[in-house]
């Protein structure tokens, strides 16, 4: 083992404790050893009851994002030596903008709930005839979506999003660049389904710009850009003819509905 | 029916008619072939996207072209699978694939394009010919996305975070499953007529693999203690290109796109060991070589050989190997299109599982099985690449629809007896207040570390028995261990704990196999008996549960139209 790193990480078990409090564990770290592999060396080694997601270890499964250093990223994809350095330690506080439930576990509900409201699935189920929907797709369309279908609903960018900070109806960037996918993908019929979500005062507008999503996202998803986009095709459905819904909040679902 | 990612109230009394563990691609696959009058759930000890089906890289086979034919995929499978395979199940899961890849198609996967746009197929190791579709090396992911959001708009009712510990049984059939809801900590049993397990794969017991931290066995270990017999488990597959250190995968895809293997000579060994099919043979054949090349000393210091993939070009291995691109630069510091990556095998896969036949249907009434954890058997001895996401969608498919026939067939199911549902919660509270006894990671570590030293690529029975040793007297010390966390909310420790209980059955039955069969067929090579011998073994082992380990049957090989060959490449 290589050199020990101090961790600094936020605890908290609503069980148990008033409020977050922070622990500190020295980790021994070798060179290349991401964060993830020293909180299962603290969760194996010095501490069992650390709360944590983790599956993939490799950055597809999209389990492991908080905060490290300030910043939202996936513990499996930051290599400790590239973020030790600015505070001499590492810093572990659980994701933004989502309810806070234990150690570094968030309640992960709304991003799913917004991920679902935009009817992220390619309309309708089944062609309504071979012709219609051609299984060919040119290598420009699939480019352009190919990168946006990269998103492992990580929520780094829900975190990073300061309007999602400020506004907990806004959809925010990941359930945007998904309806990106959809409504550019030439073999989708879905778009008066999504209008209504996307356009109302929760929607695309509600973006400002900030290209935090963009600038956090650890699959290099060019969110912003795909939501800029989102917002030109809304303005040429408006002038189409589609009822302007952007005065119309989405309704709040019942907490009925999501509570265990 | 409630929305995806909504957690319903459950209490005892809600019953289901299929409830799926595991929200994999064969798991939703399933959810999604249930008839629609029915009632169905999905439980899994993640969300749905987290299931380690997204990882797959390099593809999905299917015979597409009019040059192409499944029975040719059909012959390559069995062949790969060194004869064990059940040629009827690997016959089914061949005619059947086109279907399913234009099913995905037409359901919106972004499968890779060719220049007439039509989709796009690649070699793959030990297929005479070049039918894996791709989506890049994110295959799994692309057909993952699309299949979970075709079960958000169907709006296939998830239980997101709620790991499964036991299978009910009752009347001799199945009744339900317990499970604790991970976010409260509450013991839940859940009622239902038909139970499909669909929980992956048992990478967790190597210390070298490529699978993820739920890996766990969970549905092979819960179908074994309820008394289903589990096939095949000896058989383990090495991936032959994982990347040292955490052993990320990268993709066969990259072999089929033409990279090369060097030893620290700078020779391309596999010419003397596949002289054919070079660095595309099947994975048992490559990890071998890979390994002798290693123990021989002409691999580099640390244990691996390079994969080379410079000749293909800057412009190929960032779009169409883009993420193993991404992982040698941000796990090793390794630009691929610059410098070969230092590669090294790691367990993949296990061909083993939960004994089925082609519906999916295991000896237990009600229970079925799909994708990894199940053994139809299609893979035999050795998977070829691209045929894991084929099973999944195939099988996952036949077992919704062979569980909703029997719903319909069976009647009511009987009720959760109430001690099943008593003897876990007694054991759970004395974990919780027990907290602080020894603690079951050390077990685990060293769980991982004798499957990875003792009973991996290459196998011998002085090794295997001391492995059998090692394992008992960690059962022995399991018994006695415990957790460090008492509280309800998010106790990840104490899942862990079950979990290593898991992990340790699966192992017995890996090792019970591995010694058992005095042989060398696919993946399961031993030093001692390094040829095949169908006289004696061309048969599957079946194990059973004991209180004093695994209890072995046998089972016949079903052969139709092709007789075993000696296996060159």
């Amino acid at each position: 083992m290589g050199s020990d790193v101090l961790f600094q990480v936020m605890r908290y078990d609503p069980r148990r404790d008033v409020e977050p409090y922070w622990a500190e564990y020295p980790v021994a770290v070798d060179d290349g050893d991401t964060v993830l592999m020293g909180l299962m060396r603290i969760r194996e080694d010095i501490d069992g009851s650390l709360a944590f997601r983790a599956s993939c270890r490799s950055g597809i499964c999209g389990s492991d994002g908080m905060v490290i250093n300030g910043r939202s990223r996936l513990a499996c994809k930051t290599q400790v030596a590239a973020v030790v350095s600015d505070r001499g330690r590492v810093v572990l506080e659980p994701l933004r903008n989502l309810r806070y439930v234990k150690d570094l576990v968030v309640d992960q509900t709304p991003f799913w709930q917004k991920f679902r409201r935009v009817e992220p699935y390619l309309m309708p189920e089944e062609p309504r005839s071979a012709a219609e929907r051609p299984m060919v797709l040119p290598q420009a369309e699939f480019d352009r979506l190919s990168k946006a279908s990269d998103c492992i609903f990580c929520e780094i960018c829900y975190s990073e999003c300061p309007i999602n900070g400020v506004d907990r109806g806004f959809l925010g960037p990941q359930a945007l660049i998904k309806a990106f996918r959809f409504e550019f993908d030439p073999r989708d019929d879905g778009a008066a389904a999504r209008y209504a979500p996307l356009s109302n005062v929760e929607g695309a507008w509600r973006c400002r710009t900030t290209f935090n999503c963009t600038d956090s996202c650890p699959k290099g998803i060019p969110i912003t850009e795909g939501i800029q986009r989102l917002k030109r095709k809304l303005v040429g459905e408006l002038l189409s003819g589609m009822q302007p819904a952007y005065r119309t909040p989405m309704p709040v679902e019942s907490p009925e509905e999501t509570s265990s | 029916m409630t929305n995806t990612g909504k957690i319903p109230k459950v209490d005892q009394t809600t019953r289901y008619d299929v409830l799926v563990v595991g929200a994999g691609l064969a798991g939703l696959r399933a959810a999604l072939a249930v008839d629609p009058q029915l009632s169905c759930v999905v439980l899994s000890k993640v969300y749905p996207v987290r299931s380690h089906s997204v990882a797959a890289q390099g593809g999905i086979n299917a015979a597409l072209d009019a040059e192409d034919q499944w029975q040719h995929h059909a012959f390559d499978t069995i062949k790969g699978s060194d004869y064990l395979a059940d040629q009827d199940a690997a016959e089914f899961m061949c005619e059947d694939a086109q279907r399913a890849v234009y099913e995905m198609e037409h359901w919106g996967t972004l499968f890779s394009r060719r220049p007439d746009g039509r989709i796009a197929q690649r070699s793959f190791g030990g297929q005479g010919y070049p039918r894996a579709c791709y989506a890049a090396d994110k295959t799994g992911r692309a057909l993952y996305q699309t299949l979970f959001e075709r079960a958000v708009a169907r709006r296939i009712a998830v239980f997101e975070e709620f790991f499964v510990l036991s299978l009910v049984v009752a009347e001799r059939r199945v009744a339900g499953v317990l499970a604790i809801e991970i976010a409260s900590g509450r013991l839940i049993a859940i009622p239902a007529r038909a139970v499909i397990f669909a929980t992956g794969g048992a990478g967790m017991m190597y210390a070298r693999t490529t699978n993820p931290y739920i890996a766990t066995g969970d549905g092979l270990a819960i179908a074994y203690r309820a008394g289903v017999p589990l096939k095949d488990m000896e058989f383990v597959q090495f991936h032959p290109t994982t990347l040292p250190g955490m052993n990320v995968l990268i993709t066969e895809g990259a072999r089929g796109e033409g990279a090369y293997l060097l030893n620290a000579e700078h020779d391309r060994f596999m010419g003397r060991y596949a002289p054919k099919l070079m660095e595309v043979a099947p994975r048992d054949i490559v990890s071998r070589a890979i390994e002798t090349e290693i123990l021989e000393g002409r691999g580099f210091a640390d244990a691996y050989v390079h994969l080379d993939l410079r000749h293909l070009g800057d412009d190929l291995i960032r779009h169409r190997l883009s993420e193993i691109y991404d992982f040698a630069i941000t796990y090793r510091g390794i630009n691929p299109v610059r410098d070969p990556v230092p590669v090294q095998p790691g367990q993949h896969y296990i061909m083993g599982g939960i004994a089925t036949g082609i519906e999916g249907q295991t000896e237990l009434a009600g229970l079925y099985a799909a994708g990894e954890c199940a053994a139809v058997s299609v893979h035999g001895a050795n998977r070829l690449g691209a045929n894991s996401l084929l099973d999944t969608l195939v099988f996952g498919r036949q077992a919704g629809l062979a569980a909703s026939r029997f719903c319909r067939e069976a009647g009511q199911g009987p009720p959760i007896p109430e001690q099943h549902w008593q003897g876990w919660a007694d054991r759970l509270a004395d974990l919780r207040s027990h907290a602080g006894r020894d603690h079951y990671a050390p077990i685990r570590r060293q769980l991982r570390a004798t499957m990875t030293d003792s009973v991996g690529t290459f196998r011998d029975a002085k090794h295997l028995a001391a492995a059998r040793a090692t394992l008992r007297a960690l059962r022995d010390a399991y018994a006695h261990a415990g957790v460090t966390d008492s509280g309800t909310v998010f106790n990840y420790d104490l899942l862990a704990f079950v979990e290593t209980g898991f992990l340790l059955d699966v192992a017995a039955t890996v090792v019970e196999g591995a010694l058992l069969r005095e042989e060398s067929r696919g993946a399961h090579w031993r030093r001692d008996y390094p040829a095949r011998d169908d006289e004696k073994f061309l048969k599957h082992f079946l194990f059973t549960w004991s209180a004093e380990g695994p209890v072995v049957g046998e089972a016949p090989v079903v052969v139709t139209h092709y007789q075993p060959k000696p296996r060159t490449y």
